[in-house]
């Protein structure tokens, strides 16, 4: 078993927050409109296939890339296309469809559960023209779209059945029953990378799933279950291909650079779907979490549906509220009229947006406040979920040096030091300090007591880099 | 809402108010930073993220420092105890002239005050003695705010630990008042000094005790350590600067601030650990004309020293090896300066000040290390 302390450094652990995602995986009622924009996830823009007034079918393609290089687009409901072109801002291109009341549903041919007997190369293409190429954020590099990499350099799998951070969500929370479908769903995408060995992290919280899913495995011979802590951001590429793979990925790089293709659930219960089961990528699990929702937890909701009509009826109404995709460490707010649910969407967090001034924060006793040092009872006595809310809780102060940021950086970076050079405009002399080695986790920034944007100038520093680059 | 709550929240709107008023008039900006650390002393900011993270940690350097002035505050309970009501004055003095030349330094500069000031303010008096005059601590907290802390660039900037820097100030300006027979014996039993003002009685000073005791050369304080048992040592019953002597307050406060993570334990232990092992190889090459190792942990103001002086984020090092390389040098040199030196027994100070400029050279040296390994 892999010593974690050893394999990780750094990084931070965050208990239970208000409204913690949970429970069952619910679907969502269909809304009329469906709006499927055609560039998703990874890859880039295609070109659409249907015209409108056209009748589409669950798992049609609408939208494919001519010299095929691009992962083809699938329509999510049946119904008719309205418009196709930039509409109400969501995308450049998007196809709006009326949905109709129907569940036909048309897909590829499903290799079933003997999809070891095709050669790799076909399983590959399967997925490929499934879309479940272009769900994770780096992309699979299979069949017409290798991403840059030679597909014979590919020798390492790492699945994170894990997720680390505030608000994190159990692995059982959303592969529910289909641990079997995920296994195998695993062993597809080994089959097609044709991978040598393939690990699993599973959070050490979670033993009887990673126990379940280790007999699912027992068949497999090249495939490690790794138990780990659930520290953030520890289920990310680069961390696991560390402690996992033992490589470095390479500054500003990605995984399948150094031969590790890195995947999340999802894709792996996606790729399940697309050969097993003949099935496009149409759906996508969302967890919603934060004290913004009435109801916090796991929807199934089509892609391309609107994140206003998602969510809309989850929301709190009694507070404002800051609407984030991606994390609330390292993700962007969204806007949810203009956001429609994609392939690389994993997640919605509702913040409570709190402007309050509380009196004599300083001295409270904390039972709920989250914090890096362990001056607030929560540390001590774990009770109440933590709170959750977007306030900086403190004045923006000179930096003292305490080196918490150096502390909880994964990349055994010197955020502090970092941002002092870019903010002295010497972002040249940063790079001697790796500043594009920074994955943009957002611990420092959270951690700083002196509410320095440590984050936000390393990016700013990686900016000008670049543009000085370009003028010279 | 309780009434005092409310009150509270009207004294803070009324002074938001002034704040409001003081920024808009260039004629009372000055007073803008003072009324601003008061507005936030009393409620946080109403500030939101911008951008990811958009969570971010409670822990503000309010509670930081706070936490710091929370652990000191038994230890001048204790000073009170031992010593009498003159030694609240002498904080009292303190605070008013420190946080008087931060306000009015901030007003210049039209900066935020600073919270570390607190910290300084409080941590300057508890080493002197309890007899010094009250213009001597004035002069020093002054001295310590403009010439060791805001002539570097204010908070974060200073190379030299501010209350030391002060302190080495009017030690070396004002010995009369540091030197000498200015260190009472301690009141002890009932009510301790919580019934007097000050010590009128005799002083037990170095120079009055130097023939009696010439076979130990050894000093705390200035008071040769024969006179008193160990455990009079561990429980502070022995002449010594105001807050260093209650040894076992101390402990518990380095406990509770490593414990919180405002205090780095390599910076704790480290200075602990080099003063143990100098006093044990000077005691044995010395043939024990030295002080034995442990006496140079409960004498003096080394536990003191160790908990609240090194572990000062801005004048020590940031990286974890220099932390180590910083605490063993403060405490090596701390016991070579008290042994050796006959004019200056107060080792630790000089040991820190001596030490502090050399932590940003430290950190240059070690980061340097880490980066070349990434590299290779």
């Amino acid at each position: 078993m892999l010593s974690t302390k050893k394999a990780f450094r750094g990084g931070m652990l965050f208990g239970a927050f208000e409204g913690h995602p949970a429970g069952p995986v619910e679907s969502v009622a269909l809304p009329e409109k469906i709006l499927v924009p055609l560039q998703q996830g990874v890859d880039g823009p295609v070109q659409s296939q249907v015209e409108v007034h056209d009748r589409v079918v669950r798992g049609q393609i609408i939208g494919r890339c001519p010299a095929d290089a691009q992962a083809p687009v699938h329509s999510p409901v049946c119904g008719t296309v309205e418009q196709v072109g930039n509409l109400e801002g969501v995308a450049p291109e998007v196809v709006c469809i009326n949905v109709e009341d129907s569940e036909d549903t048309v897909g590829g041919q499903p290799l079933g559960a003997d999809f070891r007997s095709r050669p790799a190369h076909e399983v590959a293409e399967v997925l490929f023209q499934a879309g479940v190429a272009s769900m994770h954020h780096d992309g699979i590099p299979v069949s017409r779209n290798t991403r840059g990499v030679d597909p014979g350099n590919l020798d390492t799998l790492i699945v994170a059945a894990m997720e680390t951070g505030v608000l994190a969500v159990s692995p059982e929370t959303l592969v529910g029953l289909r641990v079997q479908d995920l296994a195998t769903g695993i062993g597809v995408l080994a089959h097609a990378l044709q991978v040598e060995q393939a690990h699993i992290a599973v959070d050490d919280e979670s033993p009887q799933f990673a126990s379940r899913l280790e007999g699912c495995l027992a068949t497999e011979p090249n495939v490690r279950i790794h138990r780990l802590g659930g520290v953030y951001p520890r289920h990310w590429d680069e961390p696991l291909t560390a402690a996992l793979a033992g490589r470095r990925v390479p500054n500003d790089g990605r995984a399948c650079d150094v031969g590790v293709v890195c995947v999340d659930l999802q894709t792996a219960l996606a790729a399940f779907d697309a050969v097993v089961r003949g099935l496009p990528v149409i759906e996508q699990l969302l967890i919603l979490g934060g004290p913004g929702y009435t109801r916090a937890g796991v929807v199934r909701a089509p892609i391309g549906m609107r994140v206003g009509d998602l969510i809309g009826p989850r929301l709190r109404q009694d507070m404002e509220v800051r609407l984030v995709e991606g994390g609330l460490l390292s993700g962007r707010s969204l806007d949810p009229d203009k956001r429609v649910v994609t392939r690389e969407l994993r997640r919605i967090d509702a913040l409570r947006e709190d402007r309050e001034r509380t009196l004599l924060a300083f001295l409270r006793p904390g039972r709920a406040l989250h914090s890096y040092g362990r001056t607030f009872l929560s540390h001590w006595r774990a009770s109440d979920p933590l709170r959750c809310d977007s306030n900086l809780h403190g004045e923006k102060r000179p930096c003292i040096s305490c080196a918490a940021c150096d502390e909880v950086c994964p990349r055994e970076l010197l955020p502090y030091w970092l941002s002092r050079q870019v903010r002295s405009n010497k972002a040249q002399a940063a790079l001697g300090f790796e500043l594009h080695a920074c994955i943009e986790c957002g611990l420092c920034s959270y951690v700083c007591p002196s509410k320095i944007p440590l984050m936000e100038d390393i990016q700013q520093g990686k900016t000008q880099v670049a543009t000085e680059q370009v003028r010279a | 809402m309780p009434p005092n709550r409310s009150v509270l929240r009207g004294v803070q709107q009324r002074i938001h108010r002034w704040l409001m008023a003081a920024r808009a008039h260039p004629r009372y900006r000055i007073f803008a930073p003072t009324l601003d650390a008061l507005d936030t002393f009393l409620a946080r900011p109403g500030q939101v993220t911008s951008a990811a993270p958009h969570i971010r940690s409670h822990w503000d350097l309010k509670r930081y420092m706070i936490i710091v002035v929370l652990a000191l505050i038994p230890c001048a309970l204790t000073g009170i105890y031992l010593y009498g009501w003159r030694v609240a004055a002498v904080i009292a003095v303190s605070y008013a002239f420190g946080l008087g030349t931060e306000a009015a330094f901030a007003g210049i500069k039209n900066e935020s005050m600073t919270e570390g000031a607190f910290v300084t303010c409080m941590l300057f008096p508890l080493t002197l003695p309890p007899t010094i005059p009250l213009w001597t601590v004035a002069v020093g907290i002054v001295f310590a705010i403009v010439f060791v802390k805001e002539i570097f660039g204010g908070t974060g900037r200073n190379l030299f630990n501010p209350a030391l820097g002060g302190r080495c100030f009017i030690y070396l300006v004002f010995p009369q008042h540091l030197h000498g027979q200015v260190w009472p014996m301690p009141y002890t039993g009932g009510w301790g000094g919580f019934g007097h003002w000050m010590w009128n009685g005799a002083h037990r000073g170095f120079d009055a005790l130097t023939a009696a005791t010439a076979a130990s050369a050894w000093k705390v304080a200035e008071v040769p350590v024969a006179e008193f048992t160990i455990r009079d040592m561990v429980l502070g019953v022995i002449p010594g600067s105001i807050g260093e002597s209650p040894k076992i307050l101390i402990v518990c406060a380095a406990i509770l601030l490593i414990g919180v993570k405002v205090a780095d334990w390599r910076l704790v232990v480290s200075p602990i650990i080099g003063a143990l092992a100098m006093s044990a190889l000077l005691h044995h090459t010395t043939g024990g004309w030295a002080p034995a190792p442990h006496l140079a942990l409960v004498s003096g103001s080394l536990l003191f020293g160790a908990t609240f002086m090194t572990t000062d984020p801005v004048s020590a090092p940031a990286m974890a090896p220099s932390k180590w390389i910083y605490g063993l040098a403060i405490g090596m040199t701390a016991i070579l300066i008290r042994v050796y030196s006959t004019t200056f027994p107060q080792g630790l100070m000089f040991a820190i000040l001596l030490v502090n400029p050399f932590s940003p050279l430290l950190d240059y040296l070690f980061r340097t290390l880490r980066f070349r390994r990434h590299r290779a």
